[in-house]
């Protein structure tokens, strides 16, 4: 009875999971052709949740450990139990709500590793860690990930933007990269899909097994692909519009030629990546093309404070989930009690972070500010209500989060010094033609 | 060694595809060629549209570069292929 509630439970936090990580990471996709208008919200939500769907049932070599190697397990290591399991997604999920709250892009792995290691320190200590792996999986990836995209999309912004550039004045057509950009994104979409809903099939395999309930070295049932697809495509169409918000508006503003470079610069290092066996977080490698590109384009500004939060929430994600999961980890100690305290705690904290996003809501219609989009030549047609909607008495966008809120000040900020700029500018041309008329005027009489 | 590999793949797949298709758009924005006028001087904008000419296609643009842009177009779609290639694992035959 016990195992059997604890399997279910892990089940069904498993799939959880998967949703959030499937809201969490549309952004990395679709933040770029929403905000330049390439895709309605809702179509490139749509469109990134079919490519997802599409994507788990491509691939179903599920990992061999749960913990990708990060945790000594197997013989004469840790055996990681259902209890583990449960706890370390709690810590995931968690890790995952608040970052989404806040419209942080962060990365659903590096969550559920850190609340793996949370849990099994409480469950067999700190030896359990494999401190090489952990070198070499996250901490090294941390730094290379947002490098390596940042670099790539900074040449490839600079490339585009070169080869494109027209001295005589004529129209460039840079608008075209638009088209080019729903490809781009969709491979990302694609490419998501086949490696993120494997991680969750990977879990509930490996809970089956460990539950006696599937063969060892089975692949995994029909039904768990089948779950997983649908669960991280649910979780992509519902949107995750606060880090749509960050990625899209928040760290620069997006071009259609950036865009185009950001996403292509995203696809090449992850596909690089997995392929060369370097994994990557896809997170952070969309992120730090976004910055590249705002870097590469000629009069762009990139807004350092919001990439210095997100920052500072990839360094908290291993700790934050892990102390959430060692602390889920205690309860579950306690017995299918504390397992029962731990669903309750979970579901009401779920239920919290829900409620209290609605008094600040985020959704399709406000996800990227309608000007911002029509100021990069957007393709698509957005309804004036809408338009009207976003607009306040002060000029400005209704409730945002937190980093978009930041963002917005730091570009109302940008525009008026732009336009004291331009006045003190006029004044002095004045002065000067005033100054030149006189001379002129002098010399004539 | 591997992040290094990363890199160096990274950077040439992308710049390579960007490249190709800031180049196709590149030779869609090529303006169409200057006819020269009865008097000996020369029209700026090229031909109009009612003008027929083999050089140039329907909206004045030279034909060379029409196809020039679709093939730079075909080319970085045959890259995203490769791409979708290297996702699905029952496409790693070789």
């Amino acid at each position: 009875m016990e195992l059997t509630l604890i399997v279910l439970l892990v089940i069904v936090l498993a799939l959880f999971f998967d949703f959030t990580n499937g809201f969490h990471d549309t952004a990395n996709a679709m933040a770029t052709p929403i905000a330049t208008g390439a895709l309605k919200p809702k179509t490139a939500v749509l469109l990134a949740a079919i490519l997802n769907l599409v994507g788990a049932f491509l691939s179903t070599e599920v990992a061999k450990t749960i913990s990708g190697g990060l945790i000594n397990e197997g013989d004469g290591g840790v055996l990681i139990t259902p209890e583990m399991i449960f706890a370390g997604l709690i810590g995931a999920i968690v890790w995952n709500l608040v970052t989404w709250f806040y419209g942080l892009p962060s990365s659903s792995s590096h969550a559920l590793f850190g609340g793996l290691i949370g849990a099994a320190i409480v469950g067999a200590g700190i030896q359990a860690i494999n401190g090489g792996v952990f070198l070499s999986k996250v901490l090294i990836p941390m730094v290379a990930a947002p490098l390596t995209a940042g670099i790539v999309a900074f040449t490839a912004t600079r490339v585009a933007y070169a080869i494109t550039r027209r001295h005589d004045g004529r129209k460039d057509g840079r608008g075209r990269f638009r088209y080019a950009q729903i490809a781009s994104s969709s491979l990302i979409a694609l490419a998501h899909g086949t490696n993120d809903a494997q991680k969750t099939m990977g879990v509930i395999t490996l809970t089956l097994v460990a539950a006696n309930l599937q063969d060892p070295g089975t692949g995994p049932h029909f039904w768990v692909i089948a779950a997983c697809a649908i669960a991280i495509a649910l979780g992509t169409y519902s949107g995750g519009w606060r880090i749509i918000r960050t990625l899209g508006a928040g760290l620069t503003q997006v071009k259609p030629a950036q865009g185009f470079a950001a996403e292509t610069s995203t696809a090449a290092t992850i596909l690089a990546s997995s392929h060369l066996g370097f994994a990557l977080s896809t997170t952070q490698v969309a992120s730090g093309s976004v910055i590249g590109s705002g870097l590469g384009r000629r009069g762009s500004s990139v807004r350092w404070r919001a990439v210095g939060r997100i920052a500072i929430g990839w360094l908290f994600t291993l700790p934050a989930s892990g102390a959430v999961a060692a602390i889920a980890a205690l309860i579950a100690h306690i017995g299918p009690i504390g397992i029962v305290i731990d669903a309750i705690l979970g579901f009401g904290f779920i239920v919290f972070i829900f409620l209290r996003s609605r008094r600040n809501r985020v959704d399709s219609s406000n996800a990227i500010p309608v000007p911002d989009v029509a100021e990069s030549g957007y393709a698509v047609r957005i309804r004036k209500s809408k338009v009207k909607k976003l607009r306040t008495k002060t000029g400005t966008v209704p409730p945002l989060t937190s980093v978009a809120q930041s963002a917005v000040r730091d570009d109302l900020a940008a525009r008026a010094a732009e336009r004291a700029a331009a006045e003190a500018e006029k004044a002095e041309r004045a002065i000067r033609d005033a100054e030149r008329q006189k001379k002129s005027d002098g010399g004539a009489q | 060694m591997a992040f290094v590999i990363v890199f160096a793949a990274s950077l040439f797949a992308a710049v390579f595809v960007v490249a190709l298709y800031s180049l196709g758009i590149r030779f869609l924005a090529t303006p169409a060629p200057p006819v020269r006028r009865e008097d000996g001087t020369f029209e700026p904008n090229g031909p109009s549209r009612d003008d027929e000419d083999d050089d140039v296609d329907a909206v004045g643009r030279p034909r060379w570069a029409t196809v020039a842009a679709n093939i730079c177009f075909i080319l970085s779609a045959s890259v995203v292929l490769v791409g979708i290639l290297l996702i699905v694992p029952a496409l790693h035959f070789w």
